[in-house]
């Protein structure tokens, strides 16, 4: 067996262990790990596994994950998701399917403090997903939106997913958390264009609602300073360089969790609440980049990835066509694989093809730019029927909410994503522009 | 059987969930501490090498949320593709993903704590503030040994309780 087959092996073996529901992490290492005794020789990999794990976790840069998910989760027991919401509907409530605008309001301001898509798409659930239904809208309207607004966690900054991916191609955080702001902004502004036009489609979906006095709207927007505070100083500080990103992460996660103090929302046992879900999700995070270390590392033994990509290179044909399927690619997968897996098992074998042709960028935008795609891709694959992850957390927190409902009122949703794509790709300086990397 | 197993189900819960509000009140006084680093920094008394301090506990901290993470059964498996399957195969299925976890826990606690000898022995510290890395690799293995345990429990777990089929 060459290294090339000891490659295509390990894929073949992570995919097939995740088939049969070994845990992500634990196929990533099992994989690694035979291949790179296989490579190797099983002393080396003894050897390396001496280090390897402390290394991996005790690492200045990751301390960003579980910061930003201590804020998450003191911005939740803070009620920050309700007054975001709140503020949102009182602004939006009145038009045609408002309260679905308020829940893509709130959730994309929710998504400014929050770096998980799951994480948003629950949190809205509990506030927005009664109100919605309290007034009349229909299943498939409010849960379709709660699952395309979830996505708005990932793809407005923090994003766990875009950290992950800076770290691994070399690029600065701060970077690809400006790209994504505009993308950010568009998703938002087409979330909403849906929702107008599914309720144009199917007014019974959503009973008007009356509007609220001008000065009760004010009383509302008065609860999301705080918010918008907490994300300035952390998104703009590590944009203009005045701390570091887990600084910014500290930070904003004291912050949140000073405000919840003072307000008498987190006492200890919201405090112990909250570290518990930080402590599972950086848990499950880390060891899944434990996996992803050892599987990338035996991975770039075989030289499997390098002659692949040059493969792929030499294919004659327009480099954005390659492009296009490397997108599809991650839209297919995304359906099926969780994301931070799959960006991590993708990346060694597509970062070298994307910088390899010529799109007519500079290297550093070119990935920079390649990220917030792939952010793109990877929430899509979150909310696209059957299979969508985020589909069923939402589904199964809406009562009385059919599957088939929740797929019929996702679709809209997938549809903006995807003409968000097409435009990235036409105007790749949507992303690019406020980064001002040249 | 499954009187004892209920037992240290809950004591190893306990243990878990003790490691984890370590761990996250490690975490909460790193987010505190670089607070008042940057605050230093920004009035002119910088903390040289306070970076490594964060190294430190972080990393010490994600071993800690490690057991309750497993007791939890927090690590994400893809499961679409067996959720048809008799009930009989889903159980076999699970306790050989439990066997594998625990392996792998197993092996990673072993070398975590055999390259923490080493770095004992060395006598390694870090650069600015000559921290020695045993302390993370110690404290490491703790929490580590008590997740190799709790994996462990939970592949035995699997094994012993059948589902009524």
């Amino acid at each position: 067996m060459n290294g090339y087959d000891i490659g295509i092996a390990m894929f073949a073996g992570v995919i097939g262990m995740l088939i049969l529901r070994i845990p992500v992490a634990v196929a990533m290492l099992v994989a690694g790990a035979a291949g790179y005794a296989a490579i190797l020789g099983v002393s080396p990999l003894l050897a390396n596994l001496k280090s390897l794990t402390f290394t991996r976790f005790s690492s200045y840069t990751l301390s960003i994950i579980p910061l930003f998910l201590l804020m998450g989760e003191f911005a939740t027991k803070s009620g920050m998701n309700r007054a975001l919401f709140e503020a949102a509907r009182a602004w939006l409530g009145h038009r045609p399917g408002g309260l679905a605008m308020a829940t893509v309001g709130g959730c994309a301001a929710f998504g400014a403090l929050c770096g998980s898509s799951i994480a948003t798409a629950a949190t809205m659930s509990h506030v927005a997903g009664p109100e919605m239904r309290r007034n009349g809208y229909s299943g498939a309207l409010t849960t379709g939106t709660l699952a395309g607004g979830g996505t708005l966690g990932i793809l407005i900054p923090p994003s766990v997913i875009l950290v992950i991916y800076a770290l691994y191609t070399e690029q600065s955080i701060g970077a690809l958390f400006i790209a994504a702001i505009i993308p950010g902004l568009l998703a938002v502004l087409g979330y909403m264009a849906v929702i107008r036009i599914y309720v144009a489609l199917s007014p019974a979906s959503a009973p008007p609602a009356a509007a609220i006095p001008l000065r009760a709207r004010w009383g509302a927007s008065q609860q999301v300073w705080p918010a918008a505070i907490v994300f300035f100083v952390v998104v703009g500080g590590i944009y203009d360089g005045w701390f570091s990103p887990t600084e910014a992460a500290a930070i904003g996660a004291v912050s949140v969790g000073l405000l919840g103090i003072v307000q008498g929302r987190i006492r200890w046992p919201e405090f112990v609440e909250a570290v518990r879900g930080t402590a599972i999700t950086t848990a499950f995070i880390f060891l899944i980049l434990l996996g992803a270390e050892l599987f990338s590392s035996a991975l770039a033994l075989t030289r499997m990835p390098a002659e692949l990509s040059a493969r792929i290179v030499a294919i004659d044909v327009s480099p954005w066509l390659i492009v296009t399927m490397i997108l599809l690619i991650y839209l297919l997968l995304g359906c099926v694989l969780e994301s931070l897996a799959m960006v991590l098992l993708t990346l060694p074998v597509f970062i070298p093809v994307i910088v390899a042709l010529d799109l007519g960028m500079s290297p550093a935008q070119t990935i920079i730019w390649f990220g917030i795609m792939v952010l793109i891709a990877v929430e899509v694959g979150m909310i696209s029927p059957p299979f969508g992850l985020n589909l069923f957390v939402i589904n199964s927190m809406s009562k009385g909410v059919s599957m088939g409902e929740t797929y019929k009122g996702v679709i809209g949703f997938c549809l903006s994503d995807v003409v968000r794509l097409g435009l990235l790709m036409a105007f790749p300086g949507i992303a690019l522009w406020l980064t001002g990397i040249g | 059987m499954s009187d004892g197993l209920a037992r240290a189900r809950a004591a190893l819960d306990n243990a878990a969930a003790s490691a984890a509000l370590a761990g996250g009140l490690g975490l909460a006084g790193i987010a505190l501490f670089t607070v008042g680093a940057v605050l230093a920094d920004a009035f002119g008394a910088p903390i040289l090498g306070d970076s490594e301090v964060v190294e430190l506990v972080v990393g010490i901290s994600v071993f800690a949320f490690l057991p309750y993470c497993q007791m939890c059964d927090g690590h994400i498996a893809i499961t679409i593709f067996t959720d048809r399957a008799p009930v009989r195969v889903r159980h076999t299925l699970s306790v050989i993903a439990a066997v594998l976890t625990f392996l792998v826990a197993a092996v990673l606690t072993w070398r975590l704590i055999v390259g923490g000898f080493e770095v004992w022995e060395r006598e390694r510290v870090s650069m600015f503030l000559q921290l020695p890395l045993w302390w993370g690799y110690g404290a490491g293995a703790i929490f580590a040994v008590l997740w190799a345990l709790t994996a462990g429990f939970v592949a035995l777990e699997r094994i012993v309780l059948r589902p009524a089929a």
